[in-house]
């Protein structure tokens, strides 16, 4: 009984912003590069324009991301780099889960 | 979006930077006809363009790995990135190889262009030690410099762009490859029968492949060879 109290009270205290499918996959893939164009972000992850500026501008209030605007010739890109509280927060939402899970961490 | 496969995302957006950061492809295969292209031109050269122009196509040819160099990024830029730009996380690894490939290119390209010069110094002391051959000097001298001052500028030429706009290991290579042709000519340095031979049969029209400038004063005007004999 105690072991499954633990266990609820740590999925309660996982990050709700990286736990989000959506934002959990776009932080992901900001991890994996310095920057990314909003383009390939939307191809990859199968989102609509709407729901990944959504969700962008969710993680962007929390701290996660910064966007980049700039233009390639007279075509402006948008681009977003994850920033140091974004890499923290995956990591320690990581660790989270391999603590709740342990035997899908070791996969 | 319902289930995350985190490990896919991460490997396709590594790969997808890598590919974003060292724009091969196309442009690689690019890279290798236009080696291939000064390759062949230095076995046998074909003259496209007749009379002073020879002189751009010359250039044209020896300048190829330099102009390379833009046309991949050109390419890239209109090819490539459909997805748009991915920036990948810098890998000093990857960076430190680069810069090692870099100075080897460096290294080889000075070590032929020492040879060139010394090459130069001593062709200049044997005309000098040759009476008959003194008195054409101020005739001949201003077209030696000129073919000279390509001997010079061309490994700077080959080495001003190449750390910045080479990306990676690969392209390094590549790089070096198309460069290997351009040293042929100063190779004849390293072969006293090749370059008695060559003193004999090739023509002196070519810039930058005079390693020994007494041949353009022995031999006359670049022309003479192609003129029928009393003309």
């Amino acid at each position: 009984m105690r072991k499954n109290e633990n266990f609820s009270k740590a999925i309660l205290d996982l990050d709700r912003m990286v736990h989000e499918p959506a934002r959990l996959a776009i932080l992901t893939v900001l991890a994996s590069a310095e920057e990314v164009a909003f383009l390939f972000l939307q191809r990859i992850t199968g989102m609509s324009k709407g729901n990944l500026s959504t969700h962008t501008q969710k993680l962007e209030a929390a701290g996660y991301l910064d966007t980049v605007k700039a233009f390639q010739g007279r075509i402006p890109v948008t681009s977003f780099r994850i920033t140091e509280d974004g890499r923290l927060a995956l990591k320690a939402y990581h660790k989270q889960l391999r603590a709740l899970l342990p035997e899908e961490g070791k996969r | 979006m319902s289930g995350v496969d985190i490990q896919r995302l991460e490997a396709l957006t590594h790969n997808y930077a890598e590919f974003d950061s060292r724009k091969s492809g196309l442009a690689t295969a690019l890279g290798g006809v236009m080696a291939l292209i000064v390759g062949l031109n230095l076995i046998h050269p074909i003259r496209v363009l007749a009379g002073p122009w020879w002189h751009i196509q010359a250039a044209l040819v020896f300048l190829m790995p330099v102009l390379w160099l833009p046309l991949k990024q050109i390419l890239f830029r209109r090819l490539y990135r459909g997805l748009g730009p991915v920036k990948a996380i810098p890998d000093l690894a990857q960076e430190r190889a680069k810069w090692r490939w870099s100075f080897s290119i460096a290294m080889v390209l000075m070590t032929f262009q020492t040879l060139a010069l010394l090459g130069f110094v001593s062709g200049f002391a044997g005309v000098l030690r040759q009476p008959e051959t003194i008195r054409l000097l101020s005739t001949r001298l201003p077209g030696v410099w000129q073919s000279w001052l390509w001997v010079a500028a061309l490994p700077w030429l080959y080495l001003v762009l190449a750390p910045w706009w080479i990306k990676g290991v690969e392209e390094a290579r590549a790089y070096l490859i198309s460069l290997g042709p351009k040293l042929n000519p100063h190779s004849v340095l390293l072969h006293p029968r090749r370059r008695e031979r060559q003193q004999g049969n090739q023509g002196l029209d070519d810039p930058g492949l005079h390693a020994d400038p007494t041949r353009r004063l022995r031999l006359g005007h670049p022309h003479d060879s192609e003129r029928p004999a009393g003309a």
